[in-house]
């Protein structure tokens, strides 16, 4: 698959000397330099790591002692599933969700390594955080770009009457013809449109709805590509249809999250109500409140299941989220909610998970020093990046 | 000795006890890695998959496997990593968002999982004399650099030198 992006021998040696904790300063330095210069072979370098993670996992399995285990407590018919020890006890829940960031509100910084140096002349790009910013695209093509100083403005474009009500909202009344509208949110930001029917979506990061500015017909539907929340104005006779490139979703009135970003999963989280997820390529399945489906990327399968919703819709309410996530997923997220762009200097911080929640009008400073005090792992700026490093492997 | 999934059943109904263990000698390894991409722990990977064989013995689920065995072990599997996961969660109080990108593994990324151990194994009996030495020092016996150097009597160099080419043979083996 990745012929033509063969690397050269003496990265590979980096990467595998990091593996074993034999890279020097200056080779591990000399791949993050690589990395930057070189961001088309990123996925190939991920692979070598897991080819070692892997290895060493493999490395550390006993088949022989394991079947020593299962054997006794399988084949001794006396030994009740309730009193069996287990070869090993089951390790504390740190081990397998590590580490924990309890949040407490209040920030502040751990002062390892001189961090006023890098507040200030990166004061800049750590004090990212989230806006209220949006444009609005007409089937034309002309752009309106919405913020929080247009507030109180009422537009017409293309027969629809758009009032901007809030300053992080728009709403379209009635409209004379019916024209598509599409509103894309860029990276950090969010937005909320209340469209013609009166269905009410809040709109989360690096997202774009397409929808028509009137419902005449016997089906409302919308495009979306990212994650929204919709509370859907009840019309049984009209069902409302969100479309993403994985599914349909069906609802006749109800409150739903529904978060597909291109190259993942699509997960539909029901509220209230009632919906039908029907997949392109899977089969059709109907939710009930407080389930969940989920169709992986380029899958036939979607998945059902009962959660709590409110892990799923609190990004509506101001509060970012994340159970158990490796550094190398938070750090997707922070890209989205930040827009900021992070790189590892190893594989071994990728893989660190972390649990928490944070305000979401914290700047993205406040989330970078909760995972430092919680972890070992360094944030640095290169370039106006962030790079994420292991100790020891900081420039 | 490495039977098929076909030849695992019908000797598991034969013998079930020989058959079982037959199958868990196949899949403990590969299971287990599978396992450790949704747990961090390898240890507490290694529990769930011990579990899971216990249960799936006590249960007298193979007698009723209708899919490939490589499938219905891997579901079971991935469906205590996920149900553990949530444990977990519930018990730590903490508020949860999105999905680890673990529990979107596809058939066939779970299907190289799984044939890693065995490939690996291969790739690792073909490599040159020197690639293996140098492999089986760093990587089995955990000798630094510079001790495997002195102990081969190469330079470190060397080391390096004989290790990449080792790690390329086996990647492009998991890739055929």
């Amino acid at each position: 698959m990745n012929n033509e992006k063969e690397l050269p021998d003496n990265i590979i040696a980096i990467i595998i000397a990091e593996h074993f904790c034999q890279a020097s300063k200056e080779e591990s330095w000399q791949l993050s330099g690589f990395l930057l210069t070189h961001s088309e072979h990123r996925d190939t370098v991920e692979e070598y790591r897991n080819l070692l993670i892997d290895l060493s996992k493999l490395k550390k399995i006993d088949p022989q002692k394991a079947w020593a285990f299962v054997a006794s407590a399988s084949f001794n018919n006396r030994i009740k599933p309730a009193n069996r020890p287990l070869y090993r006890r089951w390790t504390a829940l740190a081990a397998v969700l590590i580490p924990l960031i309890v949040v407490t509100g209040v920030l502040f910084f751990m002062h390892r390594r001189g961090p006023a140096t890098m507040e200030n002349q990166h004061a800049e790009l750590l004090s990212a955080s989230r806006q209220s910013r949006a444009s609005l695209i007409m089937s034309t093509g002309e752009v309106l770009h919405l913020d929080e100083s247009s507030k109180g403005k009422t537009f017409e474009k293309e027969g629809a009457r758009i009032r901007q009500d809030e300053s992080d909202r728009i709403t379209y009344s009635e409209a004379s013809t019916v024209s598509v509208h599409t509103l894309v949110t860029p990276r950090a930001g969010e937005y909320k449109v209340v469209l013609s029917d009166g269905t009410r979506v809040w709109i989360n990061s690096d997202t774009r709805l397409e929808f028509p500015t009137a419902f005449p017909g016997k089906e409302r539907r919308v495009s979306l590509s990212g994650e929204a929340y919709f509370e859907v104005d009840a019309d049984t006779s009209r069902p409302f249809v969100i479309s993403t490139s994985a599914m349909d979703v069906v609802v006749t009135g109800t409150a739903l999250n529904i978060c597909h970003y291109p190259g993942e999963a699509a997960i539909t989280t029901l509220v209230e109500g009632e919906l039908i997820v029907s997949g392109k390529e899977s089969q059709q399945v109907c939710l009930h409140p407080g389930q969940q489906a989920i169709i992986a990327e380029n899958s036939s399968q979607t998945y059902v299941k009962d959660v709590n919703t409110g892990r799923y819709t609190s990004w509506v309410t101001g509060m970012l989220m994340f159970q158990g996530m490796t550094l190398k997923e938070l750090a997707k997220r922070m890209e989205r909610w930040y827009d900021v762009e992070v790189l590892f200097s190893d594989s071994r911080s990728q893989q660190i998970r972390f649990s928490g929640a944070m305000k979401k009008d914290k700047p993205v400073s406040f989330l970078i020093s909760l995972i430092e005090e919680s972890s070992d792992v360094e944030f640095s700026v290169i370039d106006n990046k962030l790079l994420v490093s292991s100790p020891g492997k900081n420039p | 000795m490495n039977l098929t999934d076909e030849q695992l059943l019908s000797l598991f109904c034969q013998d079930e006890q020989k058959g079982f263990k037959a199958i868990f000698e196949k899949y403990y390894p590969p299971l287990c890695l599978l396992a450790g991409k949704y747990i961090a722990d390898m240890g507490a990977a290694e529990d769930i998959v011990q579990s899971v064989f216990i249960g799936i013995w006590e249960g007298g689920k193979l007698r009723n496997v209708q899919t490939s065995v490589r499938s219905y072990l891997s579901t079971v599997v991935r469906n205590a990593c996920i149900d553990q996961l949530e444990k977990s969660q519930k018990q730590s109080e903490v508020l949860q968002s999105g999905m680890s990108e673990a529990e979107w593994l596809q058939p066939d990324r779970i299907s190289d999982i799984l044939h890693f151990p065995e490939k690996i194994t291969q790739a690792i009996n073909k490599l040159p004399e020197g690639c293996s030495k140098v492999l089986h020092l760093v990587y089995f016996e955990g000798l630094s650099y510079k001790k495997t150097a002195s102990v081969l009597n190469i330079s470190v160099n060397t080391v390096k030198t004989q290790l990449t080419r080792a790690i390329r043979s086996l990647r492009a083996a998991c890739h055929s």
